[in-house]
């Protein structure tokens, strides 16, 4: 754990020294003491991010200095994300040196992966060249333009693929019904941000025949937890500490479900202290074959995936409806704090949406960002909401798919 | 300064992203200074691997030594021997 960064995290920002209300912490944070701060909700910095970030770093904020990223995303709750580059990249190394532990993977290897957005409006790159990897919009996945990034993958050989659950899913499909030639280069498959159910990753390892990994993570504190070769998902003890709490902010001991929360080691610039994650799951001590000393952290719940239902029954990823809230905020300033898409019928959603203050013409900017052009023919109702989540199901996910459950 | 700091030194330079303002010594830093971003970082981790023949598996011990010249040094001196 960081106490200094803790420390001074609460020292210089006077929104998390308030939230002490008096309680005095002794910051060699014996036994016991880190219990007593606060846990902290996304909620209550969405609004104003600028309250989690210390002053002495605002120069740098406006002076564009800092690594500006968002979660806009699968939780449907917005917030913008800054750090140092330096922290940033230290941030990124355990991940990165475990990858070339287990499976061999360094930082040069060819890439291949997905993003939601870049820049929306007529000159949105769908696809992007980077140094070492081949990047590829989420928009517009139908059949065609699948085969499309397929038959690009196979060109570039790739030596490994970061991809979403639901994506991997669309991949196989595609390989499966079109009698697609194998994918030869990719040893490795890294499955991020959406739950990865056993089924999926047995359908992936078959259609690719190649490794599959698991890893937890969210853009605020970046990697969580990693897939050892034992199947182990191990918390990142050098870049979070990981606590599961319940309903009242208590610790949970291990082998009991609860609430994730996790600490930065190295976001100064946003220091996430007790920072709930929106997803639950259970932490379980585990002697590992690989050597990893993190506990083992077995997720139970969070970012399911559901798929969006068109009339003639193809199956369109919910990303489309994550890409509309990212250009909105892209093009409001980010005006858009929560949303929740709920398809009602093949072609009639409700999209509920919290917004930081009013602004005019949200709707239409929505409809007209949607990643597929035949989505953006149908109904939608739009409501303006106060609050979103969580919700009466506890589910957090920023999609549902009520076809399914009525039929 | 002997043989092993200098062949450090020499790998340091040879993959940081960026010219150092001001010559190298034990506390230059390496994100800051240098620039060393993933793939550099990964660069100089495997060229000191491959020369010094070792692999490390503390990953905290490896972090730590990206932090400065000395610290590098010191971590490579601390697998050799």
């Amino acid at each position: 754990m960081k106490k200094e960064l803790i420390q001074r995290a609460y020292e210089e920002i006077p929104f998390l020294s308030e939230r002490l209300r008096g309680t005095e912490i002794d910051w060699n944070l014996p036994e016991g003491e880190f219990e007593k701060i606060p846990p902290l909700e996304k909620e209550e910095i969405a609004a104003d991010v600028l309250r989690l970030i210390p002053p002495r770093y605002l120069a740098d904020l406006y002076g564009g200095n800092l690594v500006r990223t968002n979660t806009s995303g699968s939780t449907g709750k917005c917030l913008e994300i800054y750090w140092s580059m330096e922290d940033c990249r230290r941030s990124l190394y355990p991940l990165w040196f475990y990858r070339k532990k287990f499976y061999g993977i360094c930082t040069w290897d060819k890439r291949c992966q997905f993003y939601t957005i870049s820049r929306p409006g007529p000159e949105e790159e769908k696809v992007r060249y980077r140094a070492y990897g081949l990047e590829f919009s989420k928009t517009d996945l139908d059949e065609e333009r699948l085969v499309w990034i397929y038959k690009e993958m196979k060109k570039y050989e790739p030596v490994w693929m970061i991809l979403q659950p639901c994506i991997a899913e669309l991949l196989c499909l595609i390989k499966e019904k079109y009698g697609l030639p194998e994918l030869d280069s990719v040893r490795y498959i890294e499955m991020t941000g959406e739950m990865l159910s056993k089924e999926l990753r047995d359908r992936i390892k078959k259609t690719f025949h190649c490794t599959v990994a698991n890893q937890y993570g969210m853009n605020e504190v970046n990697s969580i937890a990693y897939e050892c070769p034992d199947g182990n998902l191990h918390c990142m003890d050098e870049n979070v500490v990981v606590e599961i709490l319940d309903e009242d902010g208590n610790v949970l001991p291990d082998g009991k479900e609860g609430n994730i929360y996790v600490t930065t080691c190295h976001n100064r610039v946003m220091p996430f202290i007790r920072y709930g994650t929106g997803d639950r799951g259970v932490l379980e001590t585990t002697q590992c074959r690989c050597g990893c000393r993190g506990k083992v952290l077995r997720l139970l719940s969070g970012r399911k995936n559901e798929w969006v239902l068109t009339r003639d029954r193809e199956k369109v990823t919910p990303y489309v409806f994550m890409r509309a809230a990212e250009a909105v905020n892209y093009l409001t300033d980010f005006s858009i704090l929560q949303y929740e898409v709920i398809q009602r019928d093949y072609d009639d959603f409700l999209v509920r949406i919290v917004l930081d203050e009013p602004v005019e013409g949200i709707p239409e900017l929505f409809v007209e960002n949607i990643g597929h052009a035949s989505l953006q023919d149908a109904r939608y109702e739009f409501c303006f909401e106060n609050e979103l989540f969580p919700d009466e199901t506890g589910k957090r996910s920023f999609f549902k798919n009520r076809i399914r459950a009525d039929e | 300064m002997d043989s092993i700091y200098e062949r450090i030194t020499e790998l340091i330079l040879l993959n940081a992203p960026n010219e150092p303002e001001e010559p190298l010594n034990e506390d230059t830093r390496l994100l800051e200074d240098l620039g060393y971003d993933s793939i550099a970082m990964m660069s100089l981790l495997v060229d000191v691997e491959e020369e010094y023949d070792f692999e490390t598996e503390d990953m905290e011990e490896s972090l730590k030594a990206f932090e400065t010249v000395r610290n590098f040094v010191e971590f490579v001196r601390k697998n050799v021997e």
